[in-house]
């Protein structure tokens, strides 16, 4: 754009690049999905004498996947735009990202009540439409670009909207609003995977600083609480070198926030030992104490509370990378050498109250703090021969 | 990685790729390219056979099993987690599920109580589709097969109706598609369930060799409880009358493919500890005292404390890792002859019936109660005879499922107010015990379109 006739000088924009992009793919359903199949298994059953004590091992047989001969493939189609710039003297760079996909057809599993007596509880249809769309962002900048010094900065970011367009319709040709009564539900309107519980009231109504059994309200009804994965992702990474830049010092900070996250731990922990701070300390927060009560002392009971904002920042990583002398690479019959030591996960900055925020225990789609370790710090020294 | 809600930056690239194939040859080769492949798997023309109905029928016989009391690795199974919600059974978990049912307070939306409704509906479901290639593939030599299909559906649906809320439905899968229904009452899944064991009787015939011997008892006792469910007690009465006492038929076990589960619960992982009617905090108002009672039907032994390491554990000594399970028994035909006398005024009938059970205890699976029990005295009056029939009834048929209908009876046929029949007062672990006297019907159903709910708490 910027080597353009039409386009107006100007001092500090070295380059400027539009560009634009139209893209579609696929995701094809699973080997079987689309099969009505049964298993192969054994049973311990008496052949001869139906119900008779002195079962063995049989061989059998039990129907399986349900089938969807109708099953078809997920199509997903994106439009981009965005812009590059390098600005001046080539000491910033700058790209952006505007994106657009709407994915039709999507292959969801749609659950299958167990009264219909099923051989399977859930079949894949195509059924969702969903749309993703967002902006990322990155800039690079070169403040100080010395002979012996430099200092550089890298901005990278980025935003998401996710929303399900539509989830079909039942077996009445009605719209599907909902699929799911769990935990997460994917709803019409919300986002995929959208978190939901029943919300709670509580209030300190006799002003004794407790929360008493009596001062919680459970509502019966779950309702939408929020995303489940991260919508905001934004990291900074900052470099100095120094000494005619064979020291070079850098760190990495990441943020993620726009979500909720389960903290299941202290939920589990909560339900079942009496030893829960919430419940045996009178000095924890009326909401704490609430949380606990809504979750085990109330008739209708929930678990709203360990939903947290799973917003945080951690400081990633911070390393030093020294280049070591030619002479001394040389020595080791290399052509050249470097020194490396770097930390990982050095800090955290949340409110979330959970063992942390990046903690997994789920291997499905939703994240999931269930006793499971944070990422841990660790140290690397590391010696690096170029032969 | 949510598909949905996480943008892979390579898809626009790929997709770049795939578009070009889109617009330079059309959406057929992308739909060929990405259409589902058909590795071997057991396909519906596999099992279409006479050995194939065999395999379906011992798959649903087996499955039928683990419904109600096998499995393996903790699998929950509907009768212990009924006898959370009685007396017979109390928490000594960490899991809220069980937790819950042992306080009364289960959740619509309890993920433990979906999957054993479901369970229990897809053994109805694995039974049809074995009736059916039965009927098919061999219509002219599986009567015997058919009937027991008939039996596990019926046994199935009347579980169903003793332990859930008015608000079942009993929909079909046919080829693959839910066929859903309306959601019934249980007095009309009881008599969905009547309808199924008379369909299994006239298979059955009259022969007298013992597969035939057995698959009819089962029915007639089934038949027998549900007329007993819908307070036909003479009636009940006259269906049992030709069962023999020593007659049962059991879910068997395996080391190695299906272990007893309440030997996982109740002795390995010790998560369920036999109920009492004291606990730690006091008497426990309605509950039985099958520890502190003694009773050699239900043995039992402290052995510290349980899974959640503070309960006192006491475990259940009646079954062991491999030992089999009755389903429905002799016992069971004797306990409904006892009620139908009782219900007819007739307390010396029903005690005789009652003291020759403790004057020879029968076996029950392999289990067989210590010497005899001392004979009861008859008590003075109809309330007190049900009180003393239904405590029997506890002893004799402890973790078999039974309880919970029983306690719902006495509500529902015997008018007790339900304050007087489950635990009330302090719960052992938290708080007071709430106020379920059945499960819900989980909120996992309203996958049924036709389904919003239990449709009343009545009993």
């Amino acid at each position: 754009m910027s080597d353009e006739g039409f386009f107006p000088r100007m001092s500090w924009i070295d380059q400027l690049r539009l560009r634009t992009a139209y893209g579609a793919s696929g995701v094809q359903p699973g080997p079987t999905t689309a099969l009505q199949t049964f298993s192969a298994i054994t049973r311990v059953l008496n052949a001869t004498t139906p119900g008779n004590a002195s079962g063995a091992d049989t061989p059998a047989l039990l129907a399986n996947l349900l089938g969807n001969p109708n099953l078809k493939p997920e199509t997903s189609a994106e439009l981009e735009g965005g812009f590059e710039a390098r600005l001046f003297d080539n000491r910033a760079t700058v790209d952006f990202t505007y994106y657009n996909k709407k994915t039709k057809d999507a292959l969801i599993s749609q659950p299958i009540a167990g009264s219909a007596g099923p051989s399977a509880l859930t079949v894949t249809r195509n059924l969702g439409s969903v749309r993703n769309s967002g902006v990322e962002t990155m800039v690079n900048l070169a403040l100080v670009d010395g002979r012996s010094i430099g200092w550089d900065v890298t901005l990278n970011g980025s935003h998401n909207t996710n929303k399900i367009l539509s989830l079909g319709v039942d077996d009445k040709g009605n719209p599907n609003p909902t699929i799911g009564t769990g935990t997460t539900r994917h709803a019409v309107g919300l986002p995929a995977n959208g978190w939901f519980f029943q919300p709670y009231t509580y209030a300190d109504n006799n002003n004794d600083g407790l929360i008493d059994h009596n001062e919680v309200t459970v509502s019966p009804d779950a309702v939408y609480m929020g995303y489940s994965q991260p919508r905001d992702i934004f990291s900074v990474q900052n470099g100095i070198e120094l000494f005619g830049r064979k020291l070079r010092l850098s760190t990495l900070f990441d943020y993620k926030g726009g979500f909720s996250l389960f903290n299941q731990t202290l939920q589990f922990y909560c339900s079942n030992q009496p030893t829960c701070y919430e419940e045996t300390n009178a000095s924890a927060p009326l909401w704490q104490q609430a949380r606990v009560i809504a979750q085990r002392y109330t008739t209708t009971k929930s678990q709203a509370g360990y939903l947290e904002n799973g917003q945080f920042w951690r400081w990633r990583e911070a390393s030093a990378q020294l280049t070591l002398p030619q002479r001394l690479a040389t020595r080791l019959r290399a052509q050249d050498a470097s020194l490396v030591f770097s930390a990982r996960n050095l800090h955290l900055w949340t409110k979330y109250t959970g063992t942390d925020p990046e903690s997994n225990y789920s291997t499905g789609d939703v994240q999931t703090d269930f006793q499971t370790v944070a990422p841990s710090s660790y140290f690397v020294f590391r010696l690096n021969l170029h032969f | 990685m949510n598909r949905f809600s996480i943008r892979a930056r390579s898809a626009v690239a790929a997709g770049a790729v795939s578009g070009l194939l889109m617009l330079g040859a059309g959406c057929s080769i992308k739909d060929e390219l990405l259409a589902p492949q058909q590795p071997g798997v057991i396909s519906p023309s596999d099992v279409a056979s006479a050995t194939g109905a065999d395999g379906l029928w011992a798959g649903a016989v087996g499955n039928f099993g683990r419904a109600l009391i096998g499995g393996s690795s903790n699998q929950e199974t509907l009768w212990p987690f009924t006898g959370l919600l009685t007396d017979e059974f109390r928490s000594s978990d960490t899991f809220s599920q069980r937790n819950d049912a042992d306080q009364r307070t289960t959740q619509n939306s309890d993920a433990v109580l979906s999957s054993l409704y479901s369970t229990l509906q897809q053994v109805r479901g694995s039974s049809r589709t074995a009736l059916i290639y039965l009927q098919q593939y061999k219509p002219t030599s599986s009567n015997l097969q058919q009937a027991e299909m008939y039996f596990t559906i019926a046994f199935s649906e009347m579980q169903l109706a003793e332990d859930f809320c008015n608000g079942i439905a009993l929909g079909e899968t046919i080829d693959g598609i839910p066929h859903y229904t309306a959601p019934l009452s249980t007095a009309d899944v009881f008599a969905a369930a009547l309808a199924r064991v008379d369909s299994g009787l006239a298979l059955v015939g009259t022969a007298t060799d013992a597969a035939t011997a057995q698959i009819r008892n089962s029915l007639l006792v089934t038949k027998g409880r549900i007329q007993v469910d819908l307070g036909q007690f003479a009636a009940a009465a006259a269906t049992v009358a030709p069962v023999p006492v020593g007659f049962q038929y059991a879910t068997a076990f395996s080391l190695t493919t299906t272990d007893n589960e309440w030997w996982i619960l109740t002795t390995s992982s010790k998560r369920y500890s036999v109920g009492d009617s004291v606990d730690q905090t006091g008497i426990v108002k309605n509950a039985l005292p099958f520890v502190s009672a003694k009773d050699p039907r239900v043995p039992s032994a402290r052995n510290g404390n349980g899974f959640d390491t503070t309960s006192p554990f006491y475990g259940q000594q009646i079954w062991g890792r491999s030992d089999p399970v009755a389903i429905v028994d002799g016992l069971d035909a004797q306990l409904v002859l006892a009620e139908a006398k009782l219900n007819a005024n007739d307390i010396a009938g029903m005690m005789a019936i009652l003291n020759a059970l403790r004057a020879a205890p029968p076996t029950q699976g392999t289990f067989k109660p210590a010497g005899t029990l001392a004979a009861l005295a008859t008590p003075a009056s109809k309330a007190d005879a049900t009180t003393l029939f239904f405590r029997e009834k506890a002893f004799w048929t402890f973790g078999r499922g039974q309880r919970l209908g029983d306690l719902r009876r006495l509500v529902r046929q015997y008018s007790r107010a339900q304050a007087d029949v489950y635990p009330t007062g302090a719960f052992h672990k938290n708080g007071s015990y709430g106020s379920r006297m059945f499960f819900p019907v989980p909120d996992r159903d309203k996958a049924n379109p036709q389904f919003s709910g239990c449709l009343d708490q009545n009993p």
